[in-house]
Order: C-alpha cells, then sequence, then structure tokens
C-alpha cells in the first residue's frame, strides 16, 4: 500500500513537469498533501497510537487544507489565475524529472544495501525533493518558486517516513506550524512585491548586487 | 532555578505579548529594555556560577558553551535595546508607522527565538526553533518598505529557509546514525555524545555535511551568504547590529553542536578539514567582496562574512585555536555592533551621495574619529589578539 501511494507521489510529479498553470500545481499540493497523509498512517499502522493519529491530521490539516486554501487566496487576490506562467511547455523538464525519478529510486536502492530503509518511499522522497528544486529553477513565477519550495517539504515529510526516523509527535507537529508561518510570511511578501514588481517573476529581484 | 528560566524565556515571551499590545512606543521601549537586562542579569549569574537551570538531559539544557552563547546574544539585545528609541525617534516618516509598531514585538520574539536555539539540546527541536528566528527577523528587515529591503526580506526568508531544509535532511542522517544505538538512544547533544562510539560514521559524516550547508545560510559563510549580505545591509543599524553580533552566533552554535557529536566518533578529521575549508573559501570570497562595495553597511556585511569564515577556521583546526574562535566570536559581536550602529548613521546622515568617500566625509567630524577607531579596532587590533590567545 505505502509503494503504491509513493508511485502515485511519483505520478504528481510528472504531471508537475507538463502543467503550467497555477491552479494546477494547487491540485497537486492538495493530492500530495492527501498522499503523504495516507504513506504516515500506513507506515506506521502496525503500532499507531494517539501521536501517530495527531500528526496524520495535522498534515491533512495543513498541507491539503490550509496551505492550498492560502495560495489560492494569493492566487485570486492578485489575479493570477489563467496565466501562463512559464509563456510555453518545455519537453525537455518531464525528460528532467523522469530522469531524476529513476536515479532516485536507483540511488534509493542502493542505498538499501547500506542502511534498513523503505527503498520506493525513499526514492520518492529524493524525487520529491529534487523535483520542488527544479521547478524552483525552471518556473519564473514567485509563487511557482513557493509551491517549489511546498514540494520540497513533502518530499522532506516522505523521507522521515523512508528513513523511518521517529520524532516526538510535538516536533513533527512544530515542524507544520513553521511551514504554515513560512508560507504565510511568503505570501505577505508576494502581496508587497507584486506592488514594486507587477511580474512577480523571480529575474526581477535584481536590484541588490555587488 | 525557576527564576533563572523565567528571565531567559518567560520575560521576553511576555514583553513580546505585551509590546504587541501596547499603544505606547514609550512603555514598549521600557517592556525591552527591562527585558534585555533581566536576560542579561540572568545570563551573568549563570556564566558565573556554570548553573545549568534545566533538568539533566532533557530537551533544554545549558552547558558552558551554551552560556557563552547566550552572553553575546544578551549583551548585543541589550545594547540594541538601549539604541532604538534614538533610532525610531528619528524614523518618523508616515511609510515607517507600521514598522515602527512591529519593532519591539519582533525584537523581543528575536530574542525569545534565539534563546530558544541556545538552550535547545534536541536537534529536531532545534530546527523548530531555529526557523522561528528568521520568521521574527522578517518584520525587521523589512522596517524601511522600500523596494531594496522587499527583495532583501524575500531572498532571505526563501534562502535561508532551503537552506534549513539541507539542515533537516541532516537531522534526518543523524537520526539514522543513532539506529544502531539501542533503544535509549535520541537526538539530544549529551545521548548522542554518550552513544558516540555506537553511532554510524558514515550518517554522522553525512548529517555533518548537510547541517554544514544548510547552516551556512544563516551564519553566512561563503558560498550561501549572498542572502544574509543582503538582508543585513538593508536592514536598519540596530538589526543589521542584532544580526551580525548575534544571529550568526547562534546560528555557528548549532554547527557546534554537530561539531561537539562529529569530534566524538571517527570522523573528527574529516569535519575538522571541512571546517578549515568552509572558513578559508569565506575569508578568500569576503577579501574578493569587500573591494566592491559602495555602501557602508554592505562592507560591514562582508566583514562579518571574512570574521565568521575565520571563527569557523579556527574552530576546525581545533586545540587552542578554539579558545581563540570562541574570543573572536565575541570580539566580533562586540565590533560589529558599535560599527553597524555608526554605519547606520553615516549612510543616513548622507543619503544623497551614492559614492563611499563622499558620504564619509559628510559625517560629523567626531563620528568619523569614532568609525576610524572602531574599524581599527575591530579588522586588525581583535583578530591579532585572538591569534596571540
Amino acid at each position: 500500500m505505502t509503494n503504491a501511494l509513493t508511485i502515485l507521489f511519483c505520478l504528481t510529479l510528472m504531471y508537475l513537469a507538463v502543467t503550467t498553470r497555477l491552479s494546477s500545481y494547487v491540485l497537486i499540493l492538495v493530492f500530495q498533501g492527501i498522499l503523504v497523509s495516507g504513506v504516515y498512517t500506513v507506515s506506521f499502522f502496525e503500532n499507531f497510537s494517539a501521536a501517530h493519529l495527531v500528526i496524520a491530521g495535522a498534515v491533512l490539516l495543513f498541507r491539503t487544507i490550509l496551505i492550498p486554501t492560502y495560495i489560492v487566496k494569493i492566487i485570486r487576490d492578485l489575479d493570477m489565475e489563467h496565466r501562463d506562467q512559464t509563456r510555453r511547455y518545455h519537453p525537455g523538464f518531464l525528460l528532467q524529472i523522469s530522469g531524476v525519478i529513476i536515479a532516485a529510486l536507483l540511488f534509493s536502492y542502493q542505498f538499501s544495501r547500506i542502511t534498513p530503509v523503505l527503498v520506493i518511499p525513499l526514492g520518492t522522497a529524493l524525487a520529491g525533493i529534487c523535483s520542488g528544486g527544479l521547478l524552483i529553477v525552471r518556473r519564473r513565477l514567485l509563487l511557482a518558486h513557493v509551491i517549489g519550495f511546498l514540494i520540497i517539504e513533502n518530499g522532506l515529510f516522505l523521507l522521515g517516513v523512508g528513513v523511518k526516523a521517529d520524532l516526538p509527535w510535538v516536533i513533527e507537529l512544530g515542524t507544520f506550524l513553521d511551514l504554515f508561518v513560512l508560507i504565510f510570511l511568503m505570501g505577505i511578501a508576494i502581496n508587497h512585491l507584486k506592488s514594486h514588481f507587477p511580474e512577480g517573476a523571480g529575474e526581477d529581484l535584481t536590484t541588490l548586487h555587488d | 532555578m525557576m527564576l533563572t528560566i523565567l528571565l531567559l524565556l518567560g520575560l521576553p515571551l511576555l514583553s513580546t505579548v505585551y509590546t504587541a499590545r501596547s499603544r505606547s512606543l514609550e512603555k514598549n521601549h521600557f517592556a525591552t529594555l527591562a527585558t534585555g537586562a533581566g536576560h542579561l542579569g540572568a545570563t551573568l549569574y549563570l556564566l558565573l556560577t556554570r548553573q545549568n537551570p534545566f533538568p539533566t538531559r532533557a530537551w533544554f539544557g545549558l552547558d558552558p558553551l551554551g552560556s557563552f552563547f547566550l552572553l553575546i546574544l544578551s549583551h548585543t539585545f541589550f545594547a540594541v535595546a538601549l539604541y532604538s528609541p534614538g533610532f525610531l525617534q528619528r524614523m518618523k516618516k508616515p511609510e515607517y508607522h507600521p514598522s515602527r509598531w512591529l519593532y519591539y514585538p519582533a525584537l523581543n520574539s528575536y530574542l525569545l527565538a534565539s534563546t530558544l536555539v541556545i538552550v535547545t539540546q534536541h536537534f529536531g527541536l532545534l530546527w523548530v526553533v531555529i526557523e522561528l528566528t528568521t520568521f521574527s527577523l522578517v518584520p525587521l528587515i523589512y522596517f524601511y518598505r522600500s523596494k531594496e529591503s522587499l527583495e532583501a526580506v524575500w531572498k532571505y526568508l526563501f534562502l535561508v529557509s532551503l537552506g534549513l531544509v539541507f539542515l533537516l535532511i541532516g537531522i534526518l542522517a543523524l537520526d539514522l546514525a543513532t539506529k544502531g544505538a539501542g533503544e535509549h538512544a535520541s537526538l539530544v547533544v549529551s545521548d548522542l555524545v554518550r552513544d558516540a562510539a555506537k553511532l554510524d560514521p558514515l550518517w554522522v559524516k553525512t548529517g555533518f555535511v548537510l547541517a554544514l550547508v544548510g547552516i551556512s545560510a544563516k551564519i553566512g559563510l561563503a558560498p550561501m551568504h549572498p542572502a544574509d549580505i543582503d538582508a543585513t545591509s538593508n536592514a536598519p543599524g540596530p538589526v543589521a547590529a542584532l544580526m551580525a553580533g548575534s544571529l550568526r552566533s547562534t546560528a555557528m552554535l548549532v554547527l557546534l553542536r554537530f561539531y561537539e557529536v562529529a569530534c566524538h566518533t571517527s570522523v573528527r578529521v574529516f569535519s575538522q578539514r571541512l571546517l578549515m575549508i568552509a572558513g578559508a573559501f569565506s575569508i578568500l570570497v569576503a577579501a574578493v567582496y569587500i573591494w566592491r562595495s559602495r555602501d557602508y553597511k554592505r562592507l560591514l556585511a562582508y566583514s562579518s562574512v571574512e570574521h565568521l569564515g575565520i571563527i569557523t577556521l579556527a574552530t576546525g583546526i581545533g586545540g587552542v585555536a578554539m579558545l581563540g574562535a570562541l574570543l573572536h566570536t565575541l570580539f566580533n559581536s562586540f565590533g560589529k555592533i558599535a560599527l553597524f550602529f555608526m554605519a547606520g548613521r553615516i549612510n543616513r546622515d548622507a543619503d544623497a551621495s551614492n559614492r563611499l568617500g563622499s558620504r564619509f566625509n559628510a559625517t560629523p567630524a567626531m563620528e568619523r574619529v569614532c568609525f576610524r577607531i572602531g574599524i581599527f579596532l575591530h579588522h586588525w587590533y581583535a583578530p591579532l589578539r585572538s591569534l596571540f590567545q
């Protein structure tokens, strides 16, 4: 079951490569939120406790409801709904993401020979982290960069599952809260940035240099 | 002991809430100053008595290294709290109005977050609280509400958070290292040091490399320094002093916690070499960029990169040089506070001119002399004294 959910996560990464619409990115985030919550629940199913239930609930609340809702609000407030953000579709990006997924899974397999890890979740996590980074590099809009960052965070959560890290639940909740505050602050910053940089693109931020 | 915990953590929390609710800048100033004084008093008491006010082997604890870094934080905060009313008095333009009201709550929440970083002994929790220091600085860096400060705050928020992703992966690697250490293994520093012999060296090594990369953005070590330079040079003088005087040192402590664990394992030599390379590279990068800077605050920000490079290099060398590194951290903090206060005045007094020399000449003679003495003491005397130590 864990493997099936993580493979679905990989498919969302492929979709990430072919779409350029912000609304699709938000849908990907919602779907990934549900998947990571599912992976977490299934992974700890045998010794499931109240703490695990709290974390799974928090993942659903933060990653599928609060953060996507807030991003949709920013998109609506700044009237960014129907804009094609990369101007045109690049097939090379799909090839890159596919390459990253294959490389991450192979790396994870090699990894499992020296340390007890879950091969597919770990490979997917690494692919998620790299794909989020690629999205930040390939997309122009600052909001797309925030979404790339959130995909990295989803990958990071899967990484915790993949390496069977069992951090105390208070700390896990703290990381979610941190993430939410971070996205909230980034949202405020994007709102302000729009008044100075109407395009809202990363390449506009070149005022500060030596 | 409970009183010291209250002074270190309770008072900044109370002051954050009070200053966020209060409508009087004067009252906010007194609350912040009282908090700073209380914090400094508690720190000095703990440093002199060498006591740990927290239960042993808990998530929170204060070792001698922590007490030393707490002193750096305390004195920097107290100096900034003393300087702040005069600074806010000058910032009377209508566009600064919201920033003036956010100033003291953000300052107090920074003190709380930084104190938590210093007293936290659990690596997982450490990651959570180090993010809080970034959040508390956002309204302070964005004080001037200009295009430049907005760009600086965005880059700082984004790049530091990306850096902290690496730090979290490093912590997960450390967690992997503890898998063979038995049931009682945890991510508490003292537990990791106790179980050092049982830790998997490969994961300790991986964790250390990732932690160094991740925390470099916060310390300001090259090549992760640009966001930190932009933020420091575009923040108001007292905020830049706070960042250069204490934030970088506090972030350095996080790296030292990883180093402490690595030193008790077989990866000691590896981690020392890595620190020496990172330190030497930062000195080199700072030396190149300092010549190109056309702004006093930017120049001083690069100077911080250089000084943190010296501290990292000395830490990597180890032995007596480690003592020099700690002393240099303290001197760097003292020097940077004074110089950023003065640099803020130079930039403010001669806004019309873009040239470095003209700005300086437009500043009152007494301030020019003080600045020159400060630069001499900071860039020549203090590093030499550390080297002799």
